[in-house]
């Protein structure tokens, strides 16, 4: 019974996973999103080079719980800024934003400040992105 | 975590379209997935205002072009009328093992992720549970409300146990495209017959005219003569051909037919009435099930009782 119950609340947990500005490398993003699909999560996923703008409507719409940010080309910093102040603008900032991808140990704070709940680096296993992802609503 | 506004008050958000309208109209969307209650609250708290002109379903099989199809159509209603919203709907199957779901329609029509008048919201099939389509139902109407005067609701032509595309959509066009067999499968596919529209998308593909001619042959054979090539159009959705001849024909079927819209929309009132009543029956049996000391099973196979008796007893419970 209580398993049950446990699928329905992932269930309706919903997750957009973004990569935004120019940046053609999405297999992180990708594996991420299949990762929280077996975990039960409802997972859109934008595809690559994607703007803020884009972003943040696409994840609005959907009315998605939390928003994952994927980054390999050195812009996290600018554009993670963007999609955090359209989300405040939307009357969103409640929708939690996390961050992955090739992101400098330096920036993580930077990315904290602003808001970001979570930034995962490579080599963080499954298991524990999905541990934190679930602590984090 | 997320606002507790009311039904009445996020309707009201989302009507004075402010740049917090959006939100409200997201929030309104998932309400109507929640429960059959909430989806029966917000159609009641929504009736007073319009609903879309035009509700089209699209489906067909994986591979037919649906998703670059909607998008086509997207960008020819939004240069035709430049003050008018769209809606779309994308329904994607969610795992029958862990329950999530990849939801990646949205790809193809990133295009128009940024422009205010296109509103695309995904949903997830959720195998076994029924409420999809009164949750759809709900979404619909939202897009309604917040002045969408065409809907496209996009699904995928498999598994449709679950999810009934002809009970949401006013019209249903199916997809095709050449490769897809012969005269025998689509006498056999029981997709055809909810079919209102046949469109041959990949027209631009070796084999497209022999499979147009094809599918003339099978339509005739079921019954569909008048009108046939309109019901029947060739596009290509990858080179931009026919998109503009094909919605003129949707429309045509809607503009100045209010006694047809008229009639579209009673018979789905009639099923939304049913699929109520369906919800609400079984959760009173789950409850009955539920109080029974005996698990049902045990007395019928003790043979204590017989199955009927079981059953017309548990039934005046409810």
């Amino acid at each position: 019974m209580s398993e049950t119950t446990e699928k329905t609340k992932a269930c309706t947990v919903r997750i957009l996973i973004g990569k935004a500005g120019l940046d053609g490398h999405d297999r992180g993003a990708k594996y991420v999103a299949h990762i929280l699909r077996d975990a039960g999560y409802e997972v859109i996923y934008t595809g690559i080079r994607r703007s803020p703008e884009q972003i943040v409507q696409s994840a609005i719409q959907e009315d998605v719980d939390l928003i994952g940010l994927s980054f390999l080309s050195g812009a996290h910093l600018d554009l993670t800024r963007r999609v955090l102040a359209l989300l405040r603008e939307g009357g969103a900032s409640d929708i939690i934003v996390f961050c992955g991808g090739v992101i400098p140990e330096q920036d993580i704070a930077a990315l904290k400040e602003m808001g970001v709940r979570e930034v995962f680096t490579p080599g963080t296993a499954d298991t524990s992105i999905l541990e934190k992802v679930d602590a984090l609503f | 975590m997320k606002s507790n506004k009311s039904i009445p008050e996020l309707i009201e958000e989302m009507r004075s379209y402010k740049n917090t309208s959006l939100r409200a109209a997201g929030r309104l969307m998932s309400l109507s997935e929640e429960s059959s209650e909430k989806t029966i609250e917000l159609l009641r708290a929504l009736s007073p205002f319009p609903e879309p002109r035009i509700i089209l379903g699209i489906t067909g099989a994986p591979g037919s072009g649906k998703s670059l199809l909607s998008g086509r159509l997207i960008e020819h209603f939004r240069k035709k009328y430049p003050d008018r919203r769209i809606g779309i709907i994308a329904v994607d199957p969610s795992s029958p093992f862990s329950g999530g779901a990849i939801l990646g329609d949205r790809i193809r029509m990133m295009q128009h992720a940024d422009d205010p008048k296109v509103f695309i919201r995904s949903i997830a099939s959720h195998g076994q549970q029924g409420g999809v389509t009164l949750g759809t139902m709900g979404i619909i109407s939202v897009m309604g409300a917040f002045g969408c005067d065409v809907v496209l609701v996009e699904t995928v032509g498999v598994g449709q146990m679950e999810f009934a595309i002809k009970d949401v959509s006013d019209m249903v066009a199916i997809v095709l495209a050449p490769g897809q067999g012969d005269t025998m499968q689509f006498l056999k596919a029981g997709l055809m017959e909810i079919g209102d529209m046949f469109i041959v998308n990949k027209d631009d593909q070796a084999g497209s005219i022999q499979f147009y001619a094809q599918l003339l042959l099978s339509l005739r054979l079921l019954g569909h003569t008048a009108e046939q090539k309109e019901l029947v159009p060739r596009v290509s959705a990858l080179l931009n051909v026919g998109i503009k001849e094909l919605f003129d024909s949707i429309e045509k079927r809607f503009l100045g037919n209010d006694q047809q819209r008229k009639i579209f929309r009673q018979e789905r009132l009639e099923l939304l009435v049913r699929r109520v009543i369906l919800a609400e029956l079984q959760k009173r049996m789950d409850v009955v099930l539920k109080k029974e000391e005996l698990p049902v099973t045990e007395k019928i196979l003790k043979g204590e009782t017989s199955l009927s008796s079981v059953v017309s007893d548990l039934i005046k419970k409810m």
